[in-house]
């Protein structure tokens, strides 16, 4: 627990997404995050999320346009934690199939890939997923069990709990190790949670999640680096 | 391992002013409560989303619900859609900073189909929700009225529903008014048409009486989503300490206090009148384990 010093989160404003409802839920968990774009705000934070909405190109635009990407570095090179919500998370990787073109941060090997609809009738799914969804630890294939989300922000949360998610794309991690939990839509098994490091990502929004997803901010903002 | 997605179950919140109210077919309104005050029993009462429909926004041209809506949104922390007088991508931008997750468009998109286009491009399809309320002419179809059901168009509402689509919604609201507020089941056949008109998801919402209602648009109607209004709100305005009985008790509704005047006389007379409206209450929890127990999965 952070005692004594209050802990400062900042919310990185790049032009993307409600920064408010992330503002607002971390005020449920007792924390006045800070909505910047400046660098040195930034830099002096103990905490970055990276939120975020719309297309893979336009994020990786706005973050060049603010000049961003190296503060972004600088601060992950620090050991600090940053935190990516939704399109936030897909940045973290190292390109998408939406964007072809645009490097992603590439902080976490892999590409961001979109749902495939079937063809099979009885199986349609609705693309964008606009939904509540579970999530759950995946195989630990080196020790035939299932991880476990002890010391992470998802200690408090409880295999099979549900999140809100809004996307047609999906993080397809290249290192299983990064992936911290995972989904099922259609025939998709997806990686909803990713983590790596001081970096960590989550493709539905804890800021929309009820209780659950106020769960893992609060973990997130009261973890001791 | 095939999964479809989770179905959603929605409270909507039709407000004039601070006031929730609730009519029949789009008329008829009376008070309930304070809107902001059911807005968060529905939060704790595991909703998955609640809508506010401001009822009157487009009728004086203003929006009042900013300050309704950026307190709620302190509250609560599930997706709320605000629709009713959002005409620019202005307005679209205003009810997003008020606290605002989606936004739901009828009557403006329906003047200029670019509001949905622009605003989509400006902040992302997720949170452009397209409203159509669509009346059954019998034998004309389902033609969209606009105005919170004050203005009739020739529009066809099968049609409109593809070209929201094209234009760049996210999600489609679907309200038949002719089976709003009377509680006797959606308008299965529209639903059914519309959703496997569109690839975007479908909320349906209009008609819910029984538990049974929610299931059979979901199997019959294919929707997404599934939105109710008197159901929920008769079972969670209950009387309140020094309140004798459901009944108005000097200016006090079953709520709460209510702000502007409004019609409270069906509080004294029952719900009854010209038209016997016959919902069961029930909880948000109710419904989903009525849906989980038929093989339809919801978040519980």
């Amino acid at each position: 627990m952070n005692t004594g010093k209050k802990v400062k989160v900042g919310i990185v404003d790049y032009g993307l997404g409600n920064l408010f409802s992330v503002q607002r839920a971390l005020r449920a968990v007792g924390v006045e995050g800070v909505i910047s774009k400046d660098h040195k705000t930034l830099l002096s934070m103990d905490k970055l999320i990276l939120p975020g909405v719309g297309t893979f190109g336009a994020g990786m635009t706005n973050l060049k346009a603010n000049n961003l990407i190296g503060v972004l570095d600088e601060y992950r090179q620090s050991g600090k934690s940053i935190f990516g919500i939704c399109l936030g998370m897909q940045l973290l990787l190292s390109q998408s199939e939406e964007s072809v073109g645009h490097k992603g941060l590439d902080y976490i090997s892999g590409k961001v890939v979109r749902f495939i609809q079937s063809s099979s009738k009885d199986e349609q799914i609705k693309i964008p997923q606009v939904s509540w969804n579970a999530i759950n630890p995946p195989m630990d294939e080196s020790l035939k069990k299932q991880k476990t989300w002890t010391d992470t922000s998802l200690e408090d949360v409880g295999a099979g709990d549900y999140f809100y998610f809004v996307h047609s794309y999906y993080v397809d991690v290249d290192n299983e190790d990064d992936c911290l939990a995972q989904s099922q839509y259609g025939r998709h098994r997806f990686c909803s949670v990713v983590r790596k490091d001081n970096v960590m990502g989550c493709q539905f929004h804890p800021e929309l999640s009820a209780e659950s997803g106020l769960n893992i901010l609060k973990k997130f903002v009261d973890a001791k680096d | 391992m095939f999964q479809s997605n989770l179905i959603r179950v929605i409270a909507k919140l039709d407000i004039k002013g601070p006031n929730l109210i609730k009519g029949l077919q789009f008329d008829g309104h009376r008070v309930l409560g304070t809107a902001a005050e059911f807005a968060e029993i529905y939060y704790q009462a595991e909703a998955d989303e609640i809508i506010y429909q401001d009822t009157v926004a487009t009728l004086y041209g203003r929006n009042g619900l900013q300050d309704i809506v950026s307190k709620t949104a302190e509250k609560i922390f599930i997706p709320m859609t605000v629709a009713g007088g959002i005409r620019t991508v202005k307005d679209v931008e205003m009810m997003l900073k008020a606290g605002a997750d989606k936004v739901a468009i009828n009557t403006a998109a329906i003047k200029d189909i670019s509001v949905i286009t622009e605003s989509a491009k400006e902040f992302g399809a997720q949170c452009i929700v397209s409203s159509i309320e669509a009346y059954n002419m019998w034998e004309g179809g389902y033609k969209i009225w606009t105005d919170y059901g004050r203005e009739v168009t020739d529009i066809d509402a099968v049609e409109w529903a593809k070209q929201v689509e094209e234009a760049g919604a996210g999600e489609i609201l679907l309200t038949c008014i002719t089976n709003d507020g009377m509680g006797k089941g959606f308008d299965y056949s529209l639903t059914n048409t519309i959703a496997g008109s569109v690839s975007i998801p479908v909320i349906a919402s209009g008609g819910a009486g029984c538990v049974e209602d929610f299931h059979r648009v979901v199997t019959e109607g294919r929707a997404d989503a599934v939105c109710a209004a008197s159901c929920f709100h008769y079972q969670y305005a209950t009387a309140k300490d020094g309140q004798q009985t459901m009944q108005n008790n000097g200016s006090a509704l079953r709520m709460g206090r209510h702000i502007d005047t409004g019609n409270i006389d069906f509080l004294n007379e029952g719900y009854g009148g010209e038209q016997t409206v016959l919902v069961d209450p029930l909880t948000v929890k109710e419904v989903k384990q009525y849906l989980r127990s038929h093989d339809v999965k919801v978040r519980l």
